[in-house]
């Protein structure tokens, strides 16, 4: 009885340390090779982004899409775009090349509360 | 009852542990996150600093422009190396006259200062805010403000990177307290009476001891008297 309580408690202990460990991965998967965008209003009144993608990893990219999410005060979904910024596997990004980005969003900039942006790569 | 009482009694010494270490757990985080704030403080001073030498100049208010502008002078990359935990995804560059006329809802009071009280600037859930935002203004030639610069952070990634780091130190202060709260029972623990030589007997069982006794007797001076007749023939 004991030794069935003491495995038990041990079993608990390491999945204790491996719920901690994978929520430790979790806090750096989130800080991937971004670097900020710039938001500005343009002519047309409509949020305009730049920025750039950096391949740090030592492959190269041949497929690479951006999806940006706005969403309001509530919380909904105001608009949601996936663009691809490469999609040719004859002209992938080398490693250390810097591949330059802009798109535009229709929705009304006023009532954007939050934006999100992912990245996904092959 | 008895086992209820003892059970409640060790639920609220864990929850008085695992209050203990909460407590410890938003010290930390608290520092993570004042840290973060100074970082995003700087960092939009620095972006507004360029964007005003920029956009003193520039009147096209392209972000194409100004983010060549920003990778030749600091570097792109560069800029945001100095967060290590969470970055700040979009540099958000309004303009003052497009803030009055009311096309984008940046944040900011009369002064273009960061309203703390604005609705945009707050994300609360799980009972804090979930995003800390920086708003500097920047000036045309240090006098005439022309705009001003926003950074959003997140927050969340903060608190998984203290529970991940510190996370030995929370289950090792777990143990030990539970091991203190252990001992600390054995101290106060009520000692037992010293037991009598004649207390292991209850007093219901005398009774049916001297019925026994009797009984017993009574076989013994049958026996006896049996022995006496066969003696006599």
């Amino acid at each position: 009885m004991i030794l069935i309580q003491m495995i038990r408690n041990r079993f608990l202990f390491i999945l204790f340390l491996i719920l901690l460990f994978s929520l430790s991965l979790n806090s750096f998967a989130s800080n991937n090779h971004r670097t900020p965008l710039i938001e500005t209003i343009n002519s047309s009144n409509k949020l305009e982004y730049s920025g750039y993608y950096i391949n740090k990893s030592s492959k190269k990219i041949t497929k690479l899409s951006i999806r940006f999410i706005a969403k309001n005060k509530y919380g909904e979904i105001l608009e949601a775009n996936t663009i691809r910024l490469i999609n040719n596997s004859s002209m992938p990004l080398g490693p250390g090349e810097k591949l330059y980005y802009s798109f535009m969003i229709d929705s009304d900039p006023k009532n954007i509360y939050t934006k999100k942006l992912y990245f996904f790569n092959e | 009852m008895y086992y209820l009482r003892r059970f409640i009694i060790i639920l609220v010494i864990q929850l008085l542990i695992l209050s203990f270490i909460s407590t410890i757990f938003i010290f930390n985080f608290n520092l993570e996150r004042e840290s973060l704030k100074i970082q995003s403080k700087q960092f939009t001073e620095l972006v507004a600093k360029q964007a005003g030498i920029f956009f003193s100049n520039d009147k096209s208010r392209s972000s194409k422009d100004f983010l060549a502008f920003l990778d030749s002078k600091i570097g792109i990359d560069e800029l945001s190396s100095a967060f290590t935990i969470t970055k700040p995804d979009i540099i958000s560059v309004y303009f003052v006259d497009d803030i009055i006329s009311g096309k984008v809802n940046a944040g900011v009071d009369e002064n273009f200062q960061k309203n703390d009280k604005s609705e945009i600037n707050q994300d609360k859930r799980f009972f804090f805010n979930n995003k800390y935002v920086a708003i500097k203004p920047f000036y045309k030639n240090n006098d005439e403000t022309i705009g001003v610069v926003r950074v959003e952070v997140d927050n969340i990634p903060l608190v998984l990177r203290t529970l991940s780091t510190n996370a030995v130190f929370y289950l090792l202060l777990f143990l030990i307290l539970n091991n203190q709260a252990f001992l600390f029972y054995l101290w106060t623990k009520k000692k037992r009476p010293p037991v009598d030589d004649s207390s292991y007997i209850k007093e219901g069982s005398i009774g049916s001891i001297k019925i026994m006794q009797k009984i017993i007797n009574q076989i013994i001076e049958d026996h006896k008297n049996d022995s006496n007749t066969n003696d006599k023939k």
